[in-house]
């Protein structure tokens, strides 16, 4: 416990230290908030509606979606690759606390910094742009729609520590984590809502594991999808979970057998 | 007696493999790559105790990191065993890692932008210390390392010297048994290089730490080591006290001798006894066989008023250069 709040600290501290790049970062998120609307609203000043979506849903999704894309994709666990090549995980390993259990606590803290920010700027975007929210306010909707967010939260922390492992057999993870980045962003659904696009198209990505991190948790907010559908679709997600979950403990130890504690 | 530090036969060799770049490349050597073997350590066995101070000199590439890293479970060894404080150091148990601490002499562990006090926050944190015991042994740490003014200044405003002591703090405030230091003085001036080297055989008559160093410089081996491995690609060729190591590959003493006034020094007669390396009438300077210290001094006493007599041992930089020439034709002749 004390562990964590020292973190908590340090990670502020840092965000202190490096509040330039924090703020320029925060500015970055608020432009895309604005191209979306501006979009969007182009968009509907041709047609009343985009797929299933009027231009009032449409906003709260983009919106959503800003959100969520935030609170999920915002990781730090990237770093790994890089402690890998450039053997900083030799401290990390030395330490008695796993570095599985730092990474988490500091992502956690990290993840709530940015939750609270982005929070922010969505109530000050809504309120300077006058923008209708619907909400579905029913218990059972929210408590599945925090389920669906920790499933998208968790099924996400294993592939990004997958994509890092592969730090373990070459120098330059930059590339996938690119392109496994955008790849997942576009199929999650955070650019746009997913069923938009021809029936064909969405069927194949909804039976990718992706649409779980952004266009499901939304769905259920918005009552767009039954409950039921949404409890079969998180309980796949969590298969997938657990897929990713064993693939990179494979990969933490069979990496670590054959790491050679690069650096000094 | 229990060992705390067991290697028996350790061997470990890198595989390097051609990393690759990009995406595709780096998937399919995943499965499938070239391999290249790069013999580190090979066939090492030592034991050591509790409390002793040791020194691990080699030449560049010679492995002295590489057994480091396996003493402290970052690296899987190829065969052999290797045994601290009872455990096996790859397994990485919490009770292990509290009790050592591998300072490694270029690699920074904390914190960039932030003031050195926060990483050792975490560090309390990390190992659990409570408050007081924290305290006390930063304290002391600060006090023998003149370090107090620093521990709020952001470390990327720290000279080197200061920031390899403020990286040693990191590694002794939770008291660790045994230290494990790779190259602690590199880069560091004169002055710091004494602190540390003072610090380091303070911190082990105060909490009888065993204390293994690599280091370049033979003024580290010098003053801080009694026994000493020497380790030449991947062998250990020497193990014994630093004592021994003088005894066995410096045989020879220097003679610094002045005579009085009244006196001629016989340059013919020295030159017997030994390497005459300087002389004038009544001084001389002379490099001599230990088997012949004896009748030198009898010598001198016998025949002259001596004003002045200096018998030095020579320094260990030239035993060690000594021990790189003359030790592979020994261990061919199996006579030593
Ligand atoms: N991570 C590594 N990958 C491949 N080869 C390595 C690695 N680290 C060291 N080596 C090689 O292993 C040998 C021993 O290195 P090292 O233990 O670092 O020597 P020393 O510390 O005595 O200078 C050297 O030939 C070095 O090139
Ligand atoms: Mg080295």
């Amino acid at each position: 416990m004390k562990l964590i709040i020292t973190i908590t600290k340090i990670t502020f501290s840092e965000y202190l230290a490096y509040r330039m790049n924090f703020i320029l970062w925060r500015f970055r998120n608020f432009l895309y908030l604005f191209f979306y609307y501006n979009f969007w609203t182009a968009v509907y000043t041709y047609q009343k509606q985009v797929g299933n979506y009027n231009k009032q849903e449409i906003f709260f999704y983009f919106i959503m979606s800003f959100v969520i894309t935030d609170i999920v994709f915002s990781s730090k666990l990237f770093k790994l690759a890089s402690y890998i090549n450039s053997g900083v995980l030799n401290q990390y390993l030395l330490y008695p606390v796993s570095v599985f259990k730092l990474m988490t606590v500091e992502e956690v803290v990290d993840k709530t910094f940015n939750t609270f920010f982005s929070l922010i700027e969505i109530l000050l975007f809504i309120y300077l742009f006058k923008i209708e929210v619907f909400l579905k306010i029913d218990f059972y909707y929210i408590a599945v729609f925090i389920l669906s967010l920790f499933c998208a939260l968790v099924l996400y922390y294993f592939i990004s520590l997958c994509i890092s492992l592969l730090g373990f057999w070459t120098n330059s993870v930059w590339a996938p984590r690119f392109l496994t980045f955008i790849l997942i962003n576009s199929l999650s659904g955070s650019f746009f809502p997913l069923d938009i696009l021809p029936k064909s198209v969405f069927e194949l990505i909804n039976a990718l594991p992706f649409s779980v991190l952004v266009y499901l948790p939304i769905q259920i907010l918005q009552g767009k999808v039954s409950l039921d559908f949404a409890l079969v679709k998180i309980s796949i997600a969590f298969v997938w979970v657990i897929l990713f979950f064993f693939l990179s403990l494979f990969m933490w130890k069979k990496g670590l057998k054959s790491y050679t504690a690069l650096g000094v | 007696m229990t060992k705390t530090i067991k290697v028996a036969n350790l061997v470990k060799n890198y595989i390097t493999y051609e990393k690759n770049t990009g995406f595709l490349a780096s998937l399919t050597s995943f499965f499938h790559r070239k391999k290249k073997i790069v013999k580190a350590v090979s066939d090492i066995s030592f034991e050591v105790e509790q409390g002793e101070l040791i020194g691990f000199i080699g030449p560049n590439g010679a492995g002295k990191t590489t057994t480091l890293k396996c003493l402290v479970g970052l690296l899987y060894p190829d065969s052999g065993t290797v045994s601290v404080l009872g455990f096996n150091p790859f397994e990485r148990k919490k009770e292990f890692l509290k009790q050592i601490a591998f300072v490694m002499g270029r690699k920074a562990q904390l914190y960039w932008d932030l003031p050195a006090m926060e990483t050792y926050m975490l560090v309390r944190d990390m190992y659990q210390l409570s408050e007081s015991e924290f305290k006390k042994n930063l304290n002391e740490l600060c006090d023998l390392l003149d370090f107090h003014k620093y521990l709020n200044r952001p470390v990327r405003t720290l000279s080197l010297g200061q920031r390899m002591k403020a990286e040693i703090i990191t590694n002794l405030v939770y008291k660790p048994k045994i230290l494990f230091l790779d190259e602690p003085t590199i880069g560091l001036d004169v002055v710091m290089q004494d602190a540390i080297r003072d610090f380091l055989l303070n911190y082990n008559k105060i909490n009888k730490a065993t204390i293994i160093l690599t280091s370049h410089y033979m003024e580290d081996i010098e003053s801080v080591c009694d026994r000493i491995l020497i380790i030449d690609h991947g062998k250990l060729i020497y193990d014994g006290s630093k004592f021994d190591l003088k005894f066995k590959y410096a045989r020879e003493k220097e003679f610094n001798i002045r005579v009085s006034y009244k006196h001629k020094l016989d340059k013919a007669r020295l030159s017997q006894f030994g390497k005459v390396l300087s002389y004038d009438a009544k001084t001389a300077r002379i490099l001599v066989d230990k088997d012949k210290v004896n009748n030198l001094i009898k010598y001198l006493v016998e025949n002259y008023d001596i004003a002045d007599l200096d018998i030095k041992e020579p320094d260990i930089k030239y035993v060690i250069k000594k021990v790189f020439t003359s030790v592979k034709d020994e261990v061919d002749n199996n006579n030593y």
